[in-house]
């Protein structure tokens, strides 16, 4: 039997060469994902196979001068639940009873919440504390997932509230130290890498990568914290006592600028605040440092000064007080309409005298008087570390609508309004030695290894000499020791101030209302502390001599005993 | 008897093993050969149970960080100004009329130690900052 042979035939080839171009699509694949494109399905490989989280550093603390806690961060945790775990009702019901009872959440609206919610993990509680939280996660509650959080806590309680501010949900520094402070006190964040299964979750034992968080520095505030409490004290008895609607009080240390107790009212709450409230939020800013007003007479301090500066009178240069000071024909009285007669330039601050201050800023001239309102640091900022300082104002030649007029006022303290933080610092330069030193409110840093950094004083110039600041000490002694009575002169220690009474201006002139103030230092020829008194609206309309007076004096008597210096005065200091 | 002349059965010889001589050495090869391929086994083992440890010790640092801090934060509470006022004022203290200065030649107490985290860590025994 013959073998057919077969017939030729060039189907074969077919899939030969289908074959060939398949492998050659399959090749050209390979070279496309394996070469070209290998960078980019590694790295989508790798963030299928790893995940990563942020790890918050623990915010610094803030301490008072003395080391004492004011504001801390505590360790929480945010509790996270995975939505398809969820999908069971047995399942849901159970766990949401478990958190239910550790966090005090409404069962039904955490599964309600989660079922809603369309998210893969839905937040059922923010800043669990750290033991309920643990013992929950511990329990292996289905769906539960915890992520490490930290809460800020203020173990003092509302003590210095407005200095130190608060932060937000993300832990970042809304206002006060907080804010100003917030890149210095936030830390570093780390990073976790981690091997992850199908469901998201960290694979036991798998491959881990972590950059540990540096945590922030502990950030050591000049205010002290016992001198705080105080003036807090003071201040809200004070504006109960005369019914006016805020106040401020300041204490300084004049020689370096440190912000010794700074205190507000009304303040912050940090427990009850509640933002969605207009009322609350106005209690975010810092009235001290935010608010501007008009002086008043403690303006006078600053006119005398720059007029024996400039050699232009001495503290007994005479010149006659009619009562009326007529500046391009505007007459300008006296706060009582009193008539004085001849008097020096230290009866015109005891007295308080406008045509005294007038006379003073005439003898000195418009240019000059700014130059030295320039030098004081009105009308800019003082550059203290706290968020939202306001510049003031101080009308000027250049001003639209300016009048002589404003100068003469301006050397009593009215057409000028300046922040109580401003004042102060200005202040502090009429009796330190005339220098003008930047008020701080953070003397030091100290990191988590300890090392401390020490934030110096920053003088920032020299408005008068030291002689002429020497003289201010002394005629700003015999305001408060007159040879009478005067409300503001303590008990027990040697001290100079001058007070302040201004109506509150509105659009067309000036209100009936008024802002109250004393401003001060003792002991006289050393001075260790500046106090500013201020009460606005008091409805009882006393002076601020009348109001604000004791209220220095009182606080002298008491931070001065508190600093351990003996009593100067020398009938008290022997009985 | 013919039973009893019967010749005795050919002794089985049987199949014998050719025999091997067995030396230590070859017995310390097949322990170390033994132990190599056990010990990746034991090591990981041991890895796992030390990096368990690791874990749970990591844990109760953290645990007691946590709590230290939060005794701090107690003790902080416990002696802040505004507690100790309100504590004083509930139990009828009132405050000093007038303050009394003695000048005495000899050195004060040590100041207190401050209460704060890292100046405990840091600072020597009774060093603070004067108020």
């Amino acid at each position: 039997m013959a073998h057919q042979r077969a017939k030729r035939t060039s189907r074969v080839w077919l899939p030969a060469i289908a074959f060939t171009v398949f492998a050659v699509l399959v090749l050209a694949r390979l070279v496309q994902v394996q070469i070209l494109q290998h960078d980019q399905y590694a790295e989508e490989a790798r963030s299928e196979l790893y995940s990563s989280d942020t790890v918050f550093a623990r915010r610094g603390a803030i301490l008072d001068r003395n080391g004492f806690l004011l504001a801390m961060s505590m360790d929480t945790w945010d509790l996270y639940v995975a939505s398809r775990v969820w999908k069971d009702d047995k399942t849901a019901r159970s766990a949401a009873e478990a958190i239910s009872e550790a966090t005090g959440h409404d069962a039904t609206y955490l599964r309600t919440l989660v079922k809603e919610s369309g998210l893969v993990d839905v937040l059922v509680a923010r800043d669990v504390p750290y033991d309920a939280g643990k013992a929950l996660l511990d329990a292996n509650v289905p769906g539960l997932v915890g992520l490490p959080n930290t809460v800020r806590v203020h173990p003092a309680g509302n003590l210095a509230s407005s200095v130190i501010g608060i932060i937000g949900a993300d832990n970042t520094g809304l206002t006060g130290i907080e804010a100003w402070y917030d890149s210095e006190l936030l830390g570093t964040p780390g990073r976790v890498i981690f091997e992850r299964d199908t469901t998201g979750s960290p694979i036991p034992y798998g491959e881990t990568f972590t950059t540990e968080p540096v945590p922030g520095p502990d950030i050591i505030l000049t205010i002290d914290r016992r001198m705080q409490f105080t003036a807090e004290r003071s201040l809200q008895r004070a504006i109960e006592k005369h019914d006016a609607s805020s106040g401020a009080i300041i204490i300084m240390d004049p020689q370096t600028g440190d912000i010794l107790a700074l205190a507000t009212h009304p303040r912050l709450t940090f427990n009850t605040l509640d933002l969605s409230d207009p009322k609350q939020v106005q209690l975010l800013r810092n009235s001290a440092v935010s608010d501007i007003y008009e002086p008043g007479s403690v303006m006078k301090i600053i006119t005398a000064a720059a007029a024996i500066d400039a050699e232009l009178v001495t503290p007994s240069t005479t010149y006659e007080d009619t009562g009326i000071a007529y500046v391009f024909g505007v007459p300008l009285y006296n706060w009582n309409n009193g008539v004085y007669g001849e008097q020096t330039m230290t009866g015109v601050l005891q007295q308080s005298i406008n045509t005294g201050a007038v006379f003073m800023m005439e003898k000195l001239g418009v240019g000059l008087f700014h130059q030295y309102l320039d030098a004081f640091g009105f009308g800019r900022t003082t550059g203290i570390d706290v968020s939202g300082e306001a510049a003031g104002l101080v009308r000027r030649p250049t001003d639209p609508g300016w009048s002589p007029v404003d100068a003469a006022a301006q050397s009593f303290g009215q057409a000028i309004s300046v922040t109580p933080i401003q004042l102060v610092t200005a202040l502090a330069a009429t009796i330190n030695g005339g220098r003008l030193i930047e008020p701080r409110l953070v003397k030091a840093m100290v990191a988590r290894d300890g090392t401390r950094d020490e934030l110096s004083s920053q003088v920032i110039g020299q408005p008068i000499s030291p002689e002429t600041s020497a003289i201010m000490r002394s005629m700003l002694g015999n305001v408060i020791d007159p040879g009478w009575y005067h409300p503001g002169k303590p008990h027990l220690y040697s001290a100079g101030g001058k007070s302040g009474t201004a109506n509150v201006p509105i659009n067309a002139g000036y209100d009936d209302t008024q802002i109250v103030s004393f401003a001060g230092f003792a002991p006289l020829q050393d001075p260790r502390i500046l106090i500013l008194v201020k009460l606005d609206e008091n409805a009882d309309l006393v002076t601020g001599t009348e109001a604000a007076g004791p209220i220095f004096a009182a606080l002298v008597d008491e931070v001065l005993g508190y600093l351990g210096i003996p009593p100067d005065i020398e009938q008290v200091a022997a009985r | 008897m013919t039973a009893l002349e019967r010749t005795a059965p050919k002794t089985y010889r049987g199949f014998s093993l050719p025999k091997i001589g067995v030396s230590g050495w070859v017995i310390a090869g097949a322990l170390i050969v033994s132990a190599s391929a056990m010990a990746p086994v034991i090591q990981n083992s041991l890895m796992t149970t030390q990096g368990r440890n690791l874990q749970v010790l990591e844990g109760q640092h953290t645990t007691l960080r946590i709590e230290i801090r939060q005794l701090e934060a107690e003790i902080a509470r416990l002696v802040s100004v505004e507690r100790i006022a309100r504590r004083a004022s509930e139990i009828g203290l009132v405050p000093g009329a007038s303050t009394i200065f003695v000048t005495i030649g000899e050195a004060g107490p040590e100041p207190p130690k401050i209460p704060a985290e890292h100046l405990l860590e840091h600072s020597e025994p009774g060093s603070g900052l004067a108020p």
